[in-house]
This record gives C-alpha cells, sequence and structure tokens, in this order.
C-alpha cells in the first residue's frame, strides 16, 4: 500500500502537466442559420506529460494545432473532450473561481511581442496588475517586487512607466515574460516566444527563458517550428501534424534516431551550416490537408514517402515504440497493432465495396 | 512552492543588490548610462497626454476658444446687464399717423325743443329717410310712427334738415277701472294698491258690503266691485273711469268716444282732431292734435368749437343751423350771433364780431379716436382738405406747431418753462373715403434691428432684444444641447456597442441590426414632424428644448455604437486580451483597464467632433425654425431671424456675421481640440 502510494506521490510529483487524448474542434457554422455545418479538427486526440522543471516542446507545421494544443491546456479556449491534469488536477472540471486562483500558476508567453501587450498601459502596470489582483506579494513589497521581476527578465527599473511602444520587440518579449514570471508560475506555455524575434534576440530571450527555469524552476510546454531552438531548449519533443501527435521522444532520442516519416523530412529541412554537407533532404509532396476534411486512415499518407496500402485505411495507433519513445505509424507495428489494423482494413474495404456495388 | 519561489526572488535580487554595491564600489563615480533614470524624465500617463496636448499649437487654439465660449456663454450672462428676453425700446422720430378726417355722411339731430317725445325708432331711422329723400330728390317726406304720430322732414338748405311733429294738447287723462285695494276677512286688513289714498269711510263700505256678501257698492258716488279671490280675501276693484281733465270738461260722451278708439290711436270730435294713448299704467292720455311744430334740426355739418370749455347746447346748434338758410343770425339767451358762409365752411360769431365755432364738413380726430386736436389745427386741416378736393389733389401739406419732444421722451420747454412748440410738417394724404394727417413725431418704440451702439455693442434684433445678451445665452443653450446630446449617445452608444462587441453572438446581431434601422432612419423628415407635432401641442420652449435633446440622442448613438463595437471586436482578439485573461484578471478589470482606454481616444475624438456636429445640426434646425423656440435664443434662431431675405442679411449683416462666427469658431476649436486630443491619447504617435 505504502510502497503503491509513495510511486503514485512520486508519479503525480514528477509529472506537472498530463494531456489526456486533447481534442478541440472548432465548429464551422454555415453563415445563415448559425448551424454546426462540419468541424475543424485543430488538436485531435493529443497525449503527453511534462515533468516537473522540465521543458516540452511541440513541432510541427504552420496549422497543425500547436498554438491550440497551448491554449487549450489553459482553458483558454474550451476542450471538446479528453482530460488536462495540473498537478493531478482537472483543468476542466474547475469552476470559474477556481480557475481563477489556479491561473497564475499557469501562464503564456505569446508569439507577437507587438500585439500581446495592452498598448495604453505603462509597462509595470502590465506586469504588476495580475501580481496585485492575485495578492503575490503584500501590497508593501508590491513595487519592489515589481523591480525585481523587471530585472530578473532583464529590464531596468525605470521602464516601469513607459509604454509597450516604446520597446523593441526583444525587450517586448521580455516584458511578456516578466509578466507570466511575475505571477510565480509553476508552468509557462511558450507559444513560439522566438518566432517573430531576428536570430540575436532569439537567442537573448531562449537563454533568459533557460535562466529563468533554472533559477525558479519552471515548467515549459515550448511551442515552436524552429527545429534548432527546440533542440537547444527541451527535454522532451512531440512532433504534431494535422491536429495529432505522430512522435514523442526525449530530445536526444528524437533528433539522433526520428522515427515517423513526417519527422525525419521535418528533420532533413534543418540547415546545416556548412556549405559542403550535402543536405539530403526529404521533399514533401502536396501541401497540408484541410484538418476539417482530414484524411482517412493516417493523416499523412496522402504526403508519405513510405505509404503503404494500410495507411489510408486504419490510423496508426499512437504507441511506445522503444522506452520514452511514441510513434504513431504503421511502419513500427508489432503483431498485434498490425493484426488490429488490418482487421480495420479489411472492414472498409468490405465496406467500400458494398457501397460501389449499391 | 509559492513562497520559496518568492524567497529565491528575493535572496536573488538581494545578491544582485550587494552586487551593484560592490560594483559601485569598485567604480565609484562611473559613468552615467544615457538610460539612466535620473536622466530620463518620467511622466504619468496622463501629464504624458497633457505634454502632448499642449504641444499642438492649433489644439491650443482650439481650447483657448472654447474656454472663451465657455466664459462667454455662461460666466458673460452674470455679468451682462441684460437678459435674453429683455426688450428694448426707444424715442425716435417715426412719421405717425396723427389724425384723421373724414366727411361726416350721417346727420346728427339737435333737439330744439328738449320736451320733445319721439320714439327712437323714428330716431333710428332719421337717417335713412334723408338718405332716401336725397336720392329721391324730394324736399319733404312724412313718416308715421307705430302710434300714428305723424312726422315729417324738410330739407332746409343744403345738409340742414329739420324735423316737424304734430303738437299735442292733452285735454284729459282717463284712469279705467282698477283695483284699489285686497280685503283679507280673515285678519280684517286691507293691502292697499299704490296710488290710492285710505279712506275710512270707504273702509268701512266695503267691510259692510263684504259681512253683507255684496258683490257691489257704491260709495261717494262712485261704484265698486267685490270680487272673492280665495277663501276670505276680496278684491275690491273701482268701477267707474276716473277723469282729469286738462281743460274745459267735455264730457261723457267724449269719454266714451275715447275709450271706443283706444286701439285707434284717433278719433274726430266735434270737428277737432284727438289722439287715445294708452300709457304703461294702462291709463288713456287723449290730445288734441294741432299744428306741426320743429321737432329737430338735423345736419351733415360739423361744429369746430373754438372753445371746448364752453358747453355749447344742442339747441344752440339747432338754432345756429337754422339760421345758415334763415336769417344768417339768431339769438340765444338773449344774444345775437352770426352766421356767416365763408368757403365751404360757416363761422358763427358772437355780438363781437369773435368766431366761437365754425360749421365743415369733416369729422377730425386724433388717430386714437379722442377729440383732443385744437380748434385751429381743425380749420387748418379742414382747408387743406378743401383746397386739395378744389385741386384734385390726393395729398397734401400744411404746417402746425405741435408740442416738441426730445429722444429722451421729454417734452422740450422754453425759457419761460412752458412747453415749446415747433412747425411741424403734417401730410394729408387720402386714403380711401378718408383723409390721413400723418406727421413726423418723437414716438416710443421698440427698439428693433437696432444699430450696434454703446448700449447695444451688436444692436437688436426684430424683437427689440439686445443681441449680445441673446449671443450669450445662445451659447449657452447651443454648448448644453452639444455636450447633453453628445454625452446621450456616447453612453448609449457605448453601452450597446460594447455589449455588441464584447459579448458578439444573438447580442450582436440584434444590437447591430437595430443600428442597421437606426441608420436608415431618415433624420431630418422626423425633426420636422417632431418640431410640428411639438408646434402643434403649443409646448413650452424648456420642454421642446429637452426633447429636442433626448431625440438627437437617439438619432445619433448608432454611429458611435458602430465604432466602438468594431474597436472591441478588433480588441477582444487581440493576444494582450487573451494574455489578460490568462493572468486571471476579471472580466469587468479587462473591459474597463483594458479595452476602454484603447477605445478612448476613438470615442473621445468622436464625440468632440460630434460636439460640433451636433451644434451645427441644432442650428440647423433652429435655423428653420423646427429647433428650439422664441424666446430662448440660439445661434441658429438668431440667424434665422434675419435670414427672411438675402435683402435682410445684407441689411442686417451685423447681426448674422457675429453669430455666425461663433457657431464656425466653436466648432472649428471643438474639432482642434478633438484632433488635438486624438493626437496626445495616441502614445505611438511622433512628438
Amino acid at each position: 500500500m505504502n510502497d503503491k502510494n509513495t510511486a503514485e506521490q512520486k508519479n503525480e510529483q514528477e509529472y506537472l502537466l498530463e494531456v489526456k487524448n486533447l481534442v478541440k474542434y472548432f465548429p464551422i457554422k454555415s453563415s445563415f442559420f448559425r448551424r454546426t455545418i462540419g468541424n475543424v479538427r485543430a488538436v485531435d486526440n493529443v497525449s503527453f506529460k511534462i515533468k516537473r522543471g522540465q521543458t516540452m516542446s511541440i513541432v510541427g507545421e504552420s496549422g497543425c494545432g500547436k498554438s491550440t494544443v497551448g491554449r487549450t491546456i489553459l482553458r483558454l479556449l474550451e476542450k471538446t473532450s479528453g482530460e488536462v491534469l495540473f498537478n493531478g488536477q482537472d483543468i476542466f472540471s474547475l469552476s470559474k473561481k477556481e480557475l481563477r486562483k489556479l491561473r497564475p500558476k499557469v501562464q503564456i508567453v505569446f508569439q507577437d511581442p507587438y500585439s500581446s501587450l495592452s498598448p495604453r498601459i505603462p509597462v509595470g502596470e502590465i506586469i504588476g496588475e495580475a501580481v496585485r489582483e492575485h495578492g503575490i506579494v503584500p501590497p508593501a513589497e508590491y513595487d519592489d517586487y515589481i523591480s525585481r521581476i523587471m530585472r530578473a527578465c532583464g529590464l531596468q527599473e525605470y521602464h516601469k512607466s513607459r509604454y509597450p511602444h516604446e520597446f523593441s520587440g526583444g525587450q517586448r518579449q521580455r516584458i511578456c515574460i516578466a509578466r507570466a514570471l511575475a505571477l510565480n508560475p509553476d508552468f509557462i506555455v511558450c507559444d513560439e516566444p522566438v518566432s517573430a524575434l531576428d536570430v540575436s534576440i532569439q537567442a537573448q530571450i531562449i537563454n533568459l527563458l533557460k535562466q529563468l527555469q533554472r533559477d525558479f524552476g519552471l515548467t515549459y510546454l515550448f511551442i515552436s517550428h524552429d527545429l534548432s531552438v527546440v533542440e537547444h531548449i527541451s527535454d522532451t519533443v512531440g512532433v504534431m501534424y494535422l491536429g495529432t501527435m505522430v512522435e514523442y521522444a526525449e530530445t536526444d532520442e528524437l533528433y539522433s534516431n526520428p522515427l515517423h516519416p513526417y519527422t525525419k523530412a521535418l528533420f532533413s529541412a534543418i540547415p546545416i551550416p556548412d556549405p559542403d554537407v550535402k543536405m539530403n533532404r526529404i521533399i514533401l509532396s502536396g501541401s497540408l490537408p484541410s484538418p476539417a476534411n482530414p484524411p482517412q486512415g493516417c493523416k499523412f499518407h496522402t504526403r508519405c514517402e513510405s505509404c503503404m496500402e494500410i495507411c489510408s485505411y486504419a490510423p496508426p495507433e499512437y504507441a511506445e515504440i522503444a522506452p520514452g519513445h511514441y510513434c504513431a505509424c504503421h511502419l513500427y507495428n508489432d503483431e498485434q497493432r498490425q493484426a488490429k489494423a488490418e482487421e480495420i482494413m479489411a472492414n472498409a474495404k468490405k465496406e467500400e465495396k458494398k457501397n460501389g456495388k449499391k | 512552492m509559492n513562497n520559496k519561489n518568492l524567497n529565491e526572488i528575493l535572496k536573488h535580487r538581494e545578491a544582485l543588490e550587494q552586487k551593484a554595491k560592490e560594483e559601485q564600489n569598485n567604480s565609484t563615480n562611473g559613468p552615467i548610462a544615457l538610460d539612466d533614470t535620473q536622466r530620463v524624465k518620467v511622466l504619468s500617463p496622463g501629464r504624458l497626454v497633457a505634454k502632448r496636448f499642449f504641444k499642438n499649437k492649433l489644439a491650443i487654439i482650439g481650447l483657448a476658444i472654447l474656454v472663451f465660449m465657455f466664459l462667454f456663454s455662461f460666466i458673460g450672462p452674470l455679468f451682462y446687464p441684460y437678459s435674453q428676453t429683455d426688450i428694448f425700446y426707444k424715442y425716435d422720430y417715426l412719421t405717425i399717423d396723427y389724425a384723421s378726417a373724414a366727411e361726416r355722411t350721417d346727420a346728427i339731430a339737435y333737439a330744439l325743443n328738449s320736451s320733445a317725445d319721439i320714439s327712437s325708432k323714428i330716431k333710428n331711422s332719421l337717417n335713412s329717410y334723408i338718405n332716401s329723400m336725397e336720392k329721391d330728390g324730394k324736399a319733404e317726406v312724412s313718416l308715421t310712427d307705430d302710434d300714428g304720430s305723424q312726422y315729417s322732414i324738410q330739407k332746409l338748405g343744403e345738409k340742414v334738415y329739420a324735423l316737424f311733429a304734430d303738437q299735442l294738447t292733452e285735454v284729459a287723462k282717463i284712469s279705467p277701472s282698477v283695483s284699489i285695494a285686497k280685503y283679507n276677512k280673515f285678519s280684517k286688513q286691507f293691502s292697499w294698491s299704490s296710488g290710492t289714498t285710505v279712506d275710512e269711510g270707504l273702509q268701512k263700505a266695503i267691510e259692510s258690503a263684504i259681512s253683507s256678501k255684496a258683490s257691489d257698492f257704491e260709495y261717494n258716488g262712485v261704484s265698486y266691485l267685490i270680487k272673492s279671490e280665495s277663501k276670505n280675501i276680496y278684491n275690491i276693484i273701482r268701477n267707474t273711469p276716473e277723469i282729469e281733465w286738462s281743460g274745459e270738461n267735455l264730457g261723457n260722451e267724449f269719454i266714451s268716444l275715447a275709450m271706443k278708439h283706444q286701439d285707434e290711436t284717433k278719433f274726430a270730435f266735434n270737428g277737432a282732431d284727438y289722439r287715445v294713448k294708452v300709457n304703461g299704467d294702462s291709463s288713456i292720455s287723449v290730445s288734441a292734435i294741432g299744428g306741426k311744430t320743429m321737432v329737430y334740426v338735423l345736419s351733415n355739418l360739423v361744429f369746430n368749437i373754438y372753445d371746448k370749455a364752453e358747453n355749447i347746447s344742442d339747441d344752440f346748434k339747432a338754432n345756429a343751423l337754422l339760421a345758415i338758410y334763415n336769417s344768417e343770425k339768431f339769438s340765444y339767451n338773449g344774444k345775437t350771433y352770426s352766421v356767416l358762409k365763408k368757403g365751404r365752411k360757416y363761422e358763427i360769431y358772437d355780438e363781437s364780431n369773435t368766431e366761437i365755432a365754425s360749421l365743415g364738413n369733416f369729422v377730425i380726430k386724433r388717430y386714437s379716436g379722442q377729440d383732443t386736436l385744437s380748434f385751429d389745427f381743425k380749420e387748418k386741416a379742414q382747408q387743406t382738405i378743401y383746397e386739395m378736393l378744389e385741386k384734385n389733389q390726393t395729398s397734401s401739406k400744411f404746417l402746425y406747431s405741435l408740442p416738441q419732444m426730445d429722444l429722451q421722451g421729454n417734452y422740450v420747454l422754453d425759457k419761460d418753462g412752458n412747453t415749446a412748440y415747433t412747425d411741424t410738417e403734417i401730410t394729408v394724404s387720402k386714403k380711401n373715403n378718408q383723409y390721413v394727417l400723418t406727421c413726423e413725431q418723437v414716438t416710443y418704440l421698440i427698439d428693433i434691428f437696432g444699430k450696434p451702439s454703446s448700449k447695444h455693442i451688436f444692436g437688436t434684433d426684430g424683437d427689440g432684444m439686445d443681441i449680445l445678451a441673446r449671443m450669450m445665452y445662445g451659447g449657452r443653450i447651443s454648448l448644453i444641447v452639444g455636450f447633453i446630446v453628445v454625452f446621450l449617445e456616447v453612453i448609449i452608444g457605448v453601452i450597446l456597442g460594447g455589449i455588441s462587441g464584447y459579448f458578439g453572438g444573438w447580442a450582436d446581431t440584434l444590437i447591430m441590426r437595430i443600428v442597421d434601422i437606426f441608420y436608415c432612419i431618415p433624420s431630418l423628415p422626423i425633426l420636422i414632424i417632431m418640431g410640428a407635432f411639438f408646434d402643434a401641442i403649443k409646448m413650452n420652449p424648456y420642454e421642446r428644448l429637452a426633447w429636442l435633446m433626448v431625440i438627437l440622442g437617439i438619432l445619433g448613438w448608432a454611429g458611435v455604437a458602430r465604432l466602438v463595437r468594431g474597436q472591441i471586436l478588433s480588441l477582444r482578439e487581440q493576444e494582450f486580451m487573451i494574455a489578460q485573461e490568462a493572468t486571471g484578471i476579471k472580466a469587468s478589470r479587462r473591459i474597463f483597464r483594458h479595452l476602454m482606454p484603447n477605445i478612448m481616444p476613438q470615442l473621445i475624438v468622436n464625440a468632440t467632433m460630434g460636439l460640433g456636429s451636433v451644434i451645427i445640426l441644432e442650428s440647423t434646425l433652429s435655423f428653420l425654425g423646427l429647433g428650439v423656440k422664441h424666446p430662448l435664443a440660439t445661434w441658429g434662431t438668431m440667424i434665422n431671424s434675419v435670414a427672411s431675405s438675402s435683402e435682410n442679411m445684407i441689411k442686417y449683416a451685423y447681426i448674422w456675421i457675429p453669430v455666425g462666427l461663433l457657431i464656425c469658431l466653436t466648432v472649428i476649436a471643438f474639432n482642434f481640440v478633438g484632433d488635438g486630443l486624438r493626437d496626445a491619447f495616441d502614445p505611438k504617435m511622433k512628438q
């Protein structure tokens, strides 16, 4: 009993965030009667866990649902189904009051530092507003606290009374980070925090994030499409394609041994800073299918190099291929999974024939 | 976890501070960085906006104009002596209708013998008889009254007529049978009829007659009838007529004849004619008809009496008139007077040959109807009119000295303290059958369209009201209307636009359709209908003003709502709003702290510009007569009052140009300030 308890506790302690089968559909409404005529499957059955104090990255093409995952986790968007456990607590089961209490623990940094700061409010107020609202520090310490936070994020104290438009992109992103940090969060979703910045600033921001993680034991969910940045910052990486997680592994494992054809194609696009190296790029044909009408079977099969017959009928199972390395691809099916997939394919074919006859 | 983190931060900070101190120690008087706090002046957001605003020269000009307008409109009237509804008067030379002259067409009857008794029916119809007489060219006409009296009208000469009546001499008065008393047998009391002399013998005779139940009795040769009226009450009636003879007793035959001819009014007895007249008290008068006598002298001529204090009787006038066609001389009260014809008029002189009156054809009166004109004036006027008639002119002039009045409205006095007279030119002009005598006189007038002067800096308007005062009060109303209407617009617009933009969904659809409807409403026709309706129910000006503001507000909110909705819609989806949501700030705070400040600049600019346009709209409506009504002043009505024709607009440019300038300046100032505020509010503006 004791052992089990401690194990559970350990588990709980180990994983700060657990996402189980998260689904987020955006309904498509007809323009006139406002009837739902379809769904955009932005996030379709995504599961992952993040260990305390670690950084998990989600990579993928534009429009594959990375940002939606990030926002749904924070309950900025309502889920369609699934579970998000934060510290073992289901975020979606919270009442509005409880959610408001939880808000400071879970923060987000957005991609665009220009639009994510309220233009008419001085920086000190932007950072401190929620601090005051949640009573993070006693009122007497408030001013000093904001100054400290700002210094910690590489801002000067006199920036407090300035307006966002007076800052450069990098500084603004620091302000965004300071705003998130000031609430003393455990977990920060970084939604492409550096993609709007130029490279030198990117490095500063990445280093700042890393430093803050070191200093304050933060946990990050780092959403990016920049693989080199991801490699630099993350402990684990998940690859998303068309709303589903296709591969998940620790960073080193994934970068050295990508399994999924999409991951391979993606990684082959990382530029190597050596002009002599002949890059062996995998060029994906076609474009990203519409998430409102994803392909049957494996979602990637329309663009996959090693597409098999089974791929267009049976969706591959998201399974642990190697320890800590998850992948959803029929290439790595064990017997059991293969059998299941073939059965699905056979049924689908029968159905097709029937329909064809009719 | 929480506290740990905070502690760590605190420690971290202490460490940093220590480091910083060490660094400072290491490099004392180190170089000051460019972005040193001390070197960068930090302003609070409000002060920053103010600073930006005050750097804008146009905005300052606008603000100065607005401040001036406010002082002018709200403080000005407190120090200005006149109110918007004060009407000013002045004394000024004005050609007034001084008097009128009209030929008298109706003859007026002057009684020769004041005791003559002529029925009013005849009196009232005398003129029509004379008219018909003149028409037929007859010299005499006879008329008969209802009671058979015979009259005749004779023309004595031009414009002089005489009325003759039968001369009556009363011969007898017959009082027929009459109730003399009522007797109450029970209480044994008499109630005597008026005019009956109480006679004890008669009383006893009645009592004895009643007690013997006789129906008649005789007493002193007079027979009486007793009639039982009701139980115990008897009416005693004298049965024998009582006859009073004025002259000789003509006998009972005469009486019975008279009684018989009661209804025929006339009978003959012994070759003479008699008239019977039943009087009011049922007595009968019998008169002998003698020859005709002159009762009235009728004339169209008008007496102009030299000395009004001298009361000249009708008798005198009648005699004077008779003298015209008779002996030219007459005596009255023992004095002899002579009547002489001079031109078209006659003059009456007394024994000492002084003129006491003249007879003319014209009635000359003051225009007010009072007969206060002097003899001389009337004579002169009459003379002028006669000359005009001779020369066949329609207008002429004569001089006459009238009391002089100065421009302060006081009579001018001469050295001796008497009223000074000046020769005034009096114009006589013919209008229809009348002659109007006009002259220039100092008159108490409403000072309309007064030119700018030291008393009225901008002059006075068509109602004699001070224009500067009305400009102040008009400004008050224009500004108040502007502010209240814009306030209403903004309140409704922000609430509905805010709901629409922030909550979206069906509320948005509904509100936006309402906005569409309000955009479709043609506001001018509605305002015209409103104005007509308010006119119809005669709403008082203040109530009307309030309704006008409400209606303008209701008609104008749609634009604000759409602006706010658009702004909120775009802001709501901005990442900073999501970020604020993620930090767990309350929705109300998100709306008021983050959404509103972003809408404010547009809203303020919109409202400030709106103020200008509302003032223009209000002025336009007032100009069209649909807005604020007299006596309330607004700039629009003030311009309207002189805009009836382009001629007036040129003539009274000193009225509408300053008012128009005020409207112009105010609207421009609001626009300047609005622009200035927008620039100041926008932190992205380059300084």
